[in-house]
């Protein structure tokens, strides 16, 4: 980077908040993915003006900017893989304003998703989409890429509650869309087109949420199935009888082995095991709910079925779902989280052909997600030294795509695009849909400096 | 553009059935008015299209000869939104109306937009499924993607937006878009599937759709509560939102309007402020729970008369008014049109708007009701008068602006429900500030040449 332009950004952010140094360039150097590329330097930013002078410099220079919230991103969204400026949001983490009466909270786009929980909650309210990364990750990153969670069949994912945005654009024009009314139909819904966008389109300054009350009451359950058809049967009849669990997870044959290897919860190793758990007001309704639910589960032939009675005994129920991703990230000295998403009919059809795929491979894919809106997390835990392991994971994740697409699925259900997924992007989106994205991109970042590289634009 | 020349209407015919393609000035003029009182330009002919080839040809044909076309479902907007303004082709969407198959597992329905929303619901409704946005009239679901139209029960079960998971859409050059898909949810690219939902036939024509349904409720309960005044009942609504209880309806009628409803359909509901509500839950004691303190927060705000558990035929009856509010008024000014205001604002500025609003129609002495969704802060205000009354009918406008303006002041929006069409585009602008901008882009991308729907959502 020139000296010139160098001098220019620091004249923006000061001294403190302008870093070039190696140790710095490391850390922005990566996310939660394999992917890894350098910037030339980083900036932490802390208002929008900043951020809209930046990129004017930055639009002007033709230098690649990358936004970045706290890096957790799996498919290597927020690596600089063309280098350029780190826009670190970071510090951006002011809570604007919380309206319960509006149910809405305004946020800056570095608050991290639990503070923003911690804040709601003495009001009785929270904030639904629930990442599992949720103690880290960003409201930004959230947006950005649409992220969901434990609780996405009941409350859906982040783009149900964005209301409105306070946008950067690349060229540094500041704009708004949406607004503060529950329901708007004025023009087109670039609120919509900027959430789920990776920070491609424009940079994040601001998020009008819309927040929920807090169900107080929970109730748990878990149940084992010998066979696979008839959890997945489960899955959709609980959906069918109208009770939408506010929970409803999957663990498959190779994630229940391997917890059992690596802790002391001695799970039945069974193909399938599925925790739900429902929430409503009172204890009565969610008991009346999960009445249906453990009634679905003896239907189709349970091996067993417990229902927590304490919360501690929820919390137990729980513990093998909440250590999976841990404890298969340990096993091997590499792993891919996928994120495929189907219909919720299709689920059972999804874990035969993963397990169909390994067995093809010879790999190890341990899967279990959210089955209740049909995404499931294979983990493919592999030796990334291995070079022969590396290509069979290639090919694996490219079978499993194929299969997600047959299936009427998705690619990705809450994790984006990034590097990882780019170049499947033609097998989901036809050609018209792909050059619909790309003239967007174009639109809006006439010379493609906003996170280039990504997402196949 | 007037008339098709000879060669035109020979092209045209080759592209569908006779029968389906028309220059017969009774179908031309069955498309020049939705129930605004905004007059397009006569359309030069109408044609039916049963297939996406078919809308693709036609599309592709047009735009090359510079032909102005209009999507056209029910007809039923509200601000001239499949008016043509500039002639041309209307394409006439409601015969292609098969629903092509319901996946009662994914809780999902492959539709056609020529559907109409009661006979889907008919269908879906013996698996046990429902699709909720519920405008008032018997819209498409082609017109009511285009609006992104709710209703009454929005306020718990969201807007149309919210239920559509992919799409079939013609662009207006004539090929042929798939977007989004059946998963219940993705982060896979741009979401374009939501910028076609709400742009009002201006980026294209939607030839089928992958509807989410959702189940059922076991039980429903509806009340309703009258107060002595219009703060206080708008209040009670608001709390009600904001205390977190989840009505399925939450609507507020004033004095006036129910007059007319008690006079058409002898209702004898008592002629004060009032919330019609309507609560869903999975079991009787649950809305037992909800009744409670739904009672409790309503007396705090000073409501006199309660009614719980409406009795099952007289709930028809009232959900029936409720949603003819718009055609009842109109059957009472025979002869007059209407301005309907639609703003939307955040629930807490719910009370105040509401009172603004009635103020304002005393001050001016002009015919008007006041009534609206409350639950999700969304207010009408239909403003009654006569558009050759050069005098009156400015007023009406004014007022209609001042109302928008208020609402944009507290945060709000110019329309939660009805959409730009021809009426609102003078507010956009105002609304969208330095965004309107970047919209205008995304219509130029997709319609360079502006012949798709023209005249509406932008000036
Ligand atoms: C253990 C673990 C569990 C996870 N569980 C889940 C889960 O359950 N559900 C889920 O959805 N994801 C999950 N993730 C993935 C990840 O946490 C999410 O994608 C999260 O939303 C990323 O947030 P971040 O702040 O880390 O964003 P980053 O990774 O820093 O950035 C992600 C993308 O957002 C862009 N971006 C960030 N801030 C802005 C902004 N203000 N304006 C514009 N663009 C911006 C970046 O450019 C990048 O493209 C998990 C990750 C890990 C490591
Ligand atoms: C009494 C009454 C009550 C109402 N109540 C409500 C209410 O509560 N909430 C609400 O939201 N609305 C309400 N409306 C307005 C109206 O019913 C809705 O906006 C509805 O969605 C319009 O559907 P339609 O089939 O009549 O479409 P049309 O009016 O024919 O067309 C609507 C728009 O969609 C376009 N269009 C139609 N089909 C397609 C297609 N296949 N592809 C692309 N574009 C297309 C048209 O060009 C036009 O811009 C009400 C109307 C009436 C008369």
């Amino acid at each position: 980077m020139k000296e010139k332009i160098k001098q220019m950004l620091i004249d923006v952010v000061g001294d403190k908040n302008f870093t070039d140094h190696q140790i710095d360039m490391i850390s922005y150097s990566y996310d939660a993915s394999e992917h890894r590329h350098r910037p030339i330097c980083g900036l932490r930013v802390e208002t929008t003006q900043q951020i809209s002078e930046i990129l004017k410099i930055a639009n002007k220079e033709r230098i690649p900017v990358t936004p970045r919230g706290a890096g957790t991103g799996l498919s290597g969204m927020a690596v600089p893989i063309k280098g350029g400026i780190v826009l670190d949001l970071s510090r951006m983490n002011k809570i604007v304003e919380i309206s319960i009466q509006d149910r809405l909270a305004i946020v800056q786009p570095g608050v991290v998703y639990a503070e923003l929980e911690n804040a709601l909650s003495p009001h009785g309210f929270f904030f639904p989409p629930d990442p599992a990364s949720g103690k880290v990750s960003t409201l930004g990153g959230n947006v950005a890429t649409n992220a969901g969670g434990l609780k996405g069949a009941k409350y859906g994912t982040t783009r149900d509650y964005v209301l409105g945005l306070q946008v950067v654009l690349p060229d540094g024009r500041v704009m708004r869309t949406g607004s503060k009314a529950m329901k708007s139909v004025s023009g087109f819904d670039l609120t919509r087109l900027f959430v789920g966008s990776e920070g491609t389109l424009g940079v994040v300054t601001e998020i009008i949420l819309k927040i929920n009350p807090r169900p107080p009451a929970t109730s748990t359950a878990l149940a084992t199935f010998d066979r696979l058809d008839d959890a997945g049967r489960v899955v959709s009849q609980i959906m069918f009888t109208g009770i939408i669990p506010s929970a409803l997870e999957i663990l498959g044959r190779h994630t229940i082995q391997a917890i059992n290897q690596n802790t002391d919860l001695n799970l039945p190793e069974v193909d399938a095991m599925i925790l739900a758990e429902t929430n409503g007001y009172t204890a009565e309704e969610t008991d009346f709910q999960m009445k249906k639910v453990i009634s679905v589960f003896q239907k189709n032939n349970p091996r067993e079925i417990k229902l927590a009675k304490t919360e501690e005994e929820a919390r137990g129920l729980w513990m093998a779902r909440k250590s999976a991703y841990g404890v298969l990230a340990r096993i091997k000295t590499h792993f891919v989280l996928e994120d495929v998403t189907v219909p919720m009919a299709n689920i059972s059809d999804l874990l035969k052909g993963i397990e169909t795929i390994a067995d093809k491979y010879h790999l190890q894919i341990a899967t279990f997600g959210h089955a209740g809106d049909g995404n499931l997390h294979p983990q493919i835990l592999y030796d990334g030294y291995d070079a022969e392991e590396v290509a069979r994971v290639e090919a694996a994740i490219s079978d499993l795509f194929h299969l997600a697409i047959d299936l009427d699925g998705t690619l990705t259900g809450e994790h984006g695009i990034g590097i990882s997924k780019a170049r499947y992007m033609p097998l989901e989106h036809d050609p018209v849909a792909l050059q619909m994205m790309r003239t967007l991109k174009k639109t809006f970042d006439p010379n493609q400096i906003l996170n280039p590289g990504k997402m196949a634009l | 553009m007037k008339a098709f020349s000879r060669k035109q209407i020979e092209v045209l015919s080759s592209f569908v059935e006779s029968n389906r393609f028309s220059t017969g000035s009774s179908n031309r003029k069955l498309h020049l008015q939705d129930i605004s009182p905004h007059r397009g330009m006569l359309p030069a002919g109408v044609v039916w299209p049963i297939r996406t080839e078919e809308v693709s040809k036609i599309l592709a044909w047009t735009h090359q000869q510079n032909i102005p076309v209009t999507p056209w479902g029910a007809g039923t907007s509200t601000e001239g939104n499949p008016v043509p303004t500039r002639g041309g082709l209307v394409i006439d969407m409601t015969r292609m109306n098969s629903i092509l198959k319901i996946h009662p597992q994914d809780l999902q329905v492959d539709v056609q937009p020529g559907v109409f929303r009661k006979e889907l619901n008919r269908q879906v409704g013996i698996n046990g499924l429902f699709f909720p946005p519920d405008p008032g009239a018997d819209a498409t679901i082609g017109g009511m993607i285009a609006n992104n139209a709710s209703g009454v029960q929005t306020v718990k079960y969201g807007a149309t937006k919210d239920y559509v998971m992919r799409l079939v859409v013609v662009l207006p050059q004539g090929e042929v878009i798939h977007t989004g898909s059946k998963a219940h949810k993705s982060s896979s690219g741009y979401d374009l599937t939501r910028i076609f939902v709400g742009s009002e036939g201006t980026l294209g024509i939607v030839t089928e759709a992958t509807l989410r349904l959702t189940g059922i409720p076991a039980h429903h309960l509806a009340a309703t509560i009258t107060f002595d005044d219009l703060e206080s009942v708008s209040k009670a609504a608001a709390l009600m939102i904001g205390s977190g209880l989840e009505p399925a309806a939450l609507e507020l009628l004033t004095p006036k309007l129910i007059g007319l409803m008690n006079r058409e359909k002898d209702l004898g509901l008592p002629e004060i402020p009032s919330l019609f509500c309507e609560f869903h839950g999975i079991s009787k004691t649950t809305l037992k729970e909800v009744e409670d303190l739904t009672k409790e927060l309503c007396r705090d705000c000073g409501a006199v008369g309660f009614e719980f558990g409406v009795e099952e035929g007289h709930r028809r009856n009232l959900w029936r008014a409720r949603h003819e509010a718009w055609e009842t008024i109109h059957r009472a000014h025979p002869g007059k049109e209407t301005i309907i205001v639609d703003a939307a604002v955040p629930i807490s500025h719910y009370p105040e708007m509401v009172v603004f609003s009635q103020n304002l129609l005393g001050e001016n002495n002009a015919t008007g009701y006041v009534f609206g969704h409350a639950g999700d802060g969304n207010l009408h205000v239909v403003l009654v008068g006569d558009p050759g009354e050069k005098n009156e009918w400015s007023l009406l406008e004014e007022m209609n602006n001042s109302i928008v303006k208020q609402a944009l002041k507290l945060g709000g929006t110019c329309t939660g429900e009805h959409g730009i069409g021809v009426g609102k585009r003078k507010f956009m602008k105002l609304e969208h500030g330095k965004s309107y901008e970047l919209m205008r882009r995304i219509k130029d991308l997709l319609d360079p040449k502006g012949l798709m729907n023209p005249g509406k959502i932008f000036s």
